[in-house]
């Protein structure tokens, strides 16, 4: 087997991987800029940090399709199977233009216009996913783009008025039959690209994908790939075997049971960041400055778990939280503590058989307080300098339970031991939480590198436990 | 022109190709036979090349083309101004990025795996990076610049205040969101057309003639727009496009250069970094008398653009005051980075920042809103009114303009509350300034200021134009549509802006310095006007 099957715009097509014009590492950019007729994607940073190479996918859910908005940068193109690509082409023309275009033309949305093309992708995601998007959503959903000539209020302007006149367009006529097809691409079951140079596993039950990894120890996982896609597009590495989790429906499921959130590993940051904005606020909190909306909708949570890199986002809020991660092996399932599945740096405690299919949060104490905070050099679309989740949990201002996780300030994720320790116990006043900020500094060695000094990183960390103090005293 | 709404509400003359990715930028054009290229790059700030082997990547299946420095046909030359800087490194790298090979195949990947199959062996030799670095070593690039008027140390000693100080301007990445890219097409006769994403065709047609050793007749380059520049592409494209040429004229197929953005980022050059020393004078109510600079820029390895760039940040050191008594010295220090070069202001933020960082600084001295200070200071009508270069300032606008500003803003109450909030809280402030800019619209290399315009007029009444500027998202081309229409009376729709083409309009100049729009906007008015004429006096008979 060697195809892929999916539809750009309002054509089918079939991809035969056996041709060899691409190859399943093959981005889904370099393959819509390799036609004739679709050269409206642009490449400006190939990582995700621009979003000049925006596509929307509409995916199948429960006989609806769901737009999202995607960097094409990221994506291998296996991935598309079994979805709908829609194009910068297959909105309008020049001469018929969407109202999302014509939104753009009227506001004055372009300048020199290479990143144009994506930002009329973002806007019309929401377009199609919103009723009323109001300004917050607007800027959320185009915080993935970046215009240079300086022209974001226009922008921003011509979202709110294409927003406004929204009405059915051809895509609303053609959902019905893009349904059909999709439904039956999905219907002749998993794909396998076994190839002489690659191999690309797309299976769709966890089972399934355990079978493959057991034969296939070399083959690396992935889900969202928006950091694996880096080793093809910036260090022009060859991934020879992949196997990609993406396919499988059922670790995307998020349900409260028995004291505890399970969240699908599959689950999209984007997804998860909805649906916890009540039940696990510091965690929304952090993935409101995660990414980009573009990555967001593609990057799973078990990627970033998985892939246990000191500043990834998510691991200190979990920690806070006590997450505790489900491994699905041969043998059934193993839950771990996160605190204890982080083994050191991008290592983790899980067997060559196993894949990470859920995580369990407890359903938060009301009386404690969570928070968390992410500090880099701009809010939107950056890496961490240093990012933190507190935990506390007072009895007439002593403290009785007290946590407070870093990325950023070691090689793995991890508490302030000696900080937290001292705080234990004690009343919760300036005066102790200086003294606990002076001990973060023994509790970790930070690097110094790209985006902070050993020193600033330190003075980051006693500050943000400063702020949490500050944060929670203004609640009181 | 008939109907000034229609006039008015003119959209980007390529909006609707914009928003619908029709626009075709050059990496968007297919082109048969076409071979990609790719630099090799040092990886080194300063070193020695003691040897190289291009032998295994020329062996790759699918390379047509591995160019080193002793292949060349001509100089290894391509300074836009001063000729110090090499096409291909020879014996020494001086930065990290610095071309040292060509590589040309028939696709991307053969080249990044030719690339990785070339050795060579390096011998690390010190490198200066920072500007306290740089003047300790003492290497500049071009002899030092120095504006001079009054005196400068009579009025220091005769001064009621004195204060000195340092500041440092980081520099900054142009990040056009279409990277550096050039096609070379081989012609007949060895004749070469170039499409080029450059702000500068002339100088790319320049450039590329002098290092093939070919008349610049037989070279055509063609602009349409760039997907951004903002000076990054004012003397930098030509090094992209001189790569190509040279293996499109080596294979005898069309080579498209495209950087990719790690490697745009890393060989080309970016904002000046400045170090600027002061020492300045004031009176106790807060007027300057005396201002002592030392501005230090950080050129990196090659000249560029830089003396014009520092001239400008010694030109704007006064910004909008009138100051009697100022030395401006100007240092432009060779480092081991890319060559800086042009971007947004050339050098006028830098030299503003200088003298904003002393008004304010006298400011919190004298306990006075800076705003006020700066007021006190303004250059005169009357008197007052000659610029440290000897200019004088004519048609003084600034009070009216600083008065609206404040009213219009609110300036005032905006300053009460502002004070309210930074007393209320502990852990946040805020911040408020009101600044003037002063800005010299054109060259400050005079001869530049010029452009030449060819406007087409066929019988059905259409009209198409050319002209030298270069169209990078600031909507030159519809205003200059504009001018035609308003000039022969016609409908907007009449007219059609072309891509810049030297043969179309020989001899441009770069757009820059704010000046596209007055100089090819009156070449085309120029031009209307002659049409004109012939049209009536053949109406006339």
């Amino acid at each position: 087997m060697s195809e892929i099957q999916f539809i750009l715009d309002d054509k089918q097509i079939t991809v035969d991987f056996s041709e060899k014009l691409y190859s399943p590492t093959t981005t889904l950019l370099k393959y819509l800029r390799s036609l004739k007729d679709h050269k409206g994607v642009k490449e400006g940073c190939g990582e995700g940090d621009c979003g000049a190479c925006t596509v929307v996918v509409a995916e199948e859910i429960n006989g609806k399709l769901m737009y999202k908005a995607i960097d094409s940068c990221l994506v291998f193109l296996p991935w598309v199977h079994g979805k709908q690509v829609i194009t910068v082409e297959g909105l309008g023309t020049s001469a018929n233009l969407h109202p999302v275009q014509k939104a753009m033309v009227d506001m004055d949305g372009s300048q020199c216009g290479f990143c144009t093309p994506g930002f009329v992708m973002s806007i019309f995601a929401i377009y199609k996913s919103y009723k009323k998007p109001n300004e917050d959503v607007i800027r959320d959903a185009l915080a993935g783009n970046l215009c240079r000539c300086t022209g974001y209020r226009p922008i921003i302007d011509a979202a709110k008025e294409a927003c406004k006149l929204r009405k059915p367009d051809q895509f609303s006529e053609s959902e019905k039959k893009v349904v059909r097809i999709l439904k039956g691409i999905k219907k002749q079951g998993s794909v396998k690209l076994l190839l002489e140079t690659h191999k690309y596993w797309m299976p769709e039950t966890a089972e399934e994908a355990i079978s493959i990894r057991r034969k296939n120890k070399k083959a690396l996982l992935v889900s969202g790939a928006t950091d694996v896609a880096l080793r093809v597009t910036k260090k022009h590495e060859n991934i020879p075997e992949i196997i990609d989790l993406s396919f499988i429906d059922s670790i995307k499921e998020i349900v409260t049971k028995d004291g505890y959130i399970h969240i699908g590993a599959g689950l999209s940051l984007e997804m998860l960041r909805q649906e916890i904005r009540n039940d696990l606020p510091a965690l929304s909190d952090m993935l409101d400055v995660f990414g980009s909306k573009q990555i967001r909708s593609k990057a799973s949570l078990g990627g970033n778990i998985g892939s246990a890199s000191p500043i990834g986002d998510t691991l200190p809020v979990l920690m806070a939280y006590d997450a505790i991660i489900n491994l699905q092996g041969v043998k059934g399932i193993r839950s771990v503590r996160l605190r204890e599945f982080i083994k050191g740096y991008r290592t983790i405690d899980m067997k060559s058989d196993e894949i990470i299919a859920f995580v369990s949060v407890p359903v938060p104490d009301k009386k404690v307080i969570y928070k968390s905070y992410k500090i880099s050099k701009r809010t939107d679309l950056d890496i961490s300098t240093v990012s933190a989740c507190f935990s506390l949990k007072l009895k007439k201002n002593i403290v009785e339970e007290f946590s407070a996780f870093y990325g950023g300030m070691a090689a793995q994720t991890s508490n302030a031991a000696k900080a937290s320790k001292y705080l234990l116990n004690k009343e919760w006043n300036l005066e102790n939480i200086e003294h606990a900020a002076k001990l973060i500094d023994q509790d970790f060695s930070p690097i110094s590198d790209a985006r902070s000094g050993a020193e600033a990183r330190k003075i980051m960390a006693r500050n943000l436990l400063l702020k949490f103090f500050n944060n929670v005293h203004e609640k009181q | 022109m008939k109907n000034n709404n229609e006039m008015t509400n003119i959209v980007h003359e390529s909006a609707r190709l914009h928003v619908s990715g029709e626009a075709k930028y050059i990496d968007d054009i297919d082109f048969s036979s076409l071979l990609h290229a790719r630099v090799f790059y040092s990886s080194y700030a300063h070193a020695e090349i003691v040897s190289y082997d291009l032998t295994e990547a020329r062996k790759v299946n699918g390379v047509h083309a591995v160019i080193g420095p002793d292949d060349l046909p001509s100089e290894n030359q391509m300074g836009c101004i001063f000729h110090d800087e090499p096409v291909l490194a020879e014996g020494v790298v001086e930065c990290v990025g610095q071309a040292m090979f060509l590589i040309a195949a028939e696709t991307e990947e053969q080249c990044i795996e030719a690339e990785k199959l070339i050795k060579v062996e390096f011998k690390e030799l010190d490198a200066i990076i920072t500007l306290p670095e740089a003047i300790e070593k003492g290497e500049l690039l071009q002899p030092r610049r120095k504006i001079e008027r009054g005196d400068v140390e009579k009025a220091f000693k005769e001064a009621e205040n004195v204060i000195e100080g340092e500041l440092e301007v980081g520099g900054q990445e142009h990040w056009y969101l279409e990277t550096q890219v050039a096609v070379a097409i081989p012609g007949e006769a060895g004749d070469l057309k170039i499409l080029s994403s450059t702000q500068n065709p002339t100088e790319v047609q320049a450039i590329v003639s002098e290092v093939l050793g070919i008349a610049r007749m037989q070279v055509e380059v063609e602009m349409r727009r760039m997907g951004g520049a903002f000076g990054g592409k004012e003397s930098q494209a030509n090094h992209i496009a001189a790569w190509a040429a040279l293996l499109a004229a080596k294979t005898k197929r069309p080579v498209k250069l495209r950087l990719f953005r790690d490697d745009d980022q890393k060989i080309t050059g970016k904002r000046h970094p400045f170090l600027i020393k002061y020492k300045a004078a004031y009176t106790n109510e807060g007027r300057i008398t005396a201002v002592d600079f030392e501005q230090n820029c950080n050129g990196g390895h090659a000249t560029d653009l830089t003396m014009s760039i520092l001239e400008r940040a010694q030109m704007h050191a006064d910004n909008y005051y009138f100051i009697p008594n100022m030395k401006i010295i100007g240092n432009a220090w060779k480092t081991n980075l890319p060559s800086n070069t042009a971007f947004r202001g050339f050098g006028g933020p830098q030299g503003m920042a200088g003298i904003e960082t002393i008004i304010d600084r006298v400011a919190r001295n004298l306990g006075k809103d800076a705003g006020s200070i700066r007021k006190i200071n303004f250059y005169g009508s009357r008197d007052r009114n000659i610029t440290p270069y000897g200019q004088k300032v004519e048609n003084n606008r600034l009070s009216r303009l600083w008065n609206e500003t404040v009213n219009i803003s609110e300036y005032r109450a905006r300053r009460k509350q502002v004070d309210a909030f930074n007393k209320k809280n502990k852990f946040v402030k805020r911040g408020l300034a009101i600044t003037p800019i002063k800005f010299g619209i054109s060259f400050t290399t005079s001869f530049l200021n010029q452009a030449g315009a060819l406007v087409n007029i066929y019988r059905d009444g259409s009209v198409l134009v050319n002209h030298g500027g270069t169209e990078m998202g600031q909507g030159l081309h519809t205003k200059i549509a504009q001018i035609a229409a308003s000039e022969l009376g016609v409908n907007y729709s009449c007219i059609k802006v072309t891509a810049t083409n030297t043969s179309k309009v020989p001899n441009s100049s770069p757009t820059a310095a704010s000046s596209g729009t007055d100089m090819n906007g009156m070449a085309v008015k120029n031009a209307v006007e002659k049409l004109k004429q012939r049209m009536a006096s053949v109406v006339a008979t």
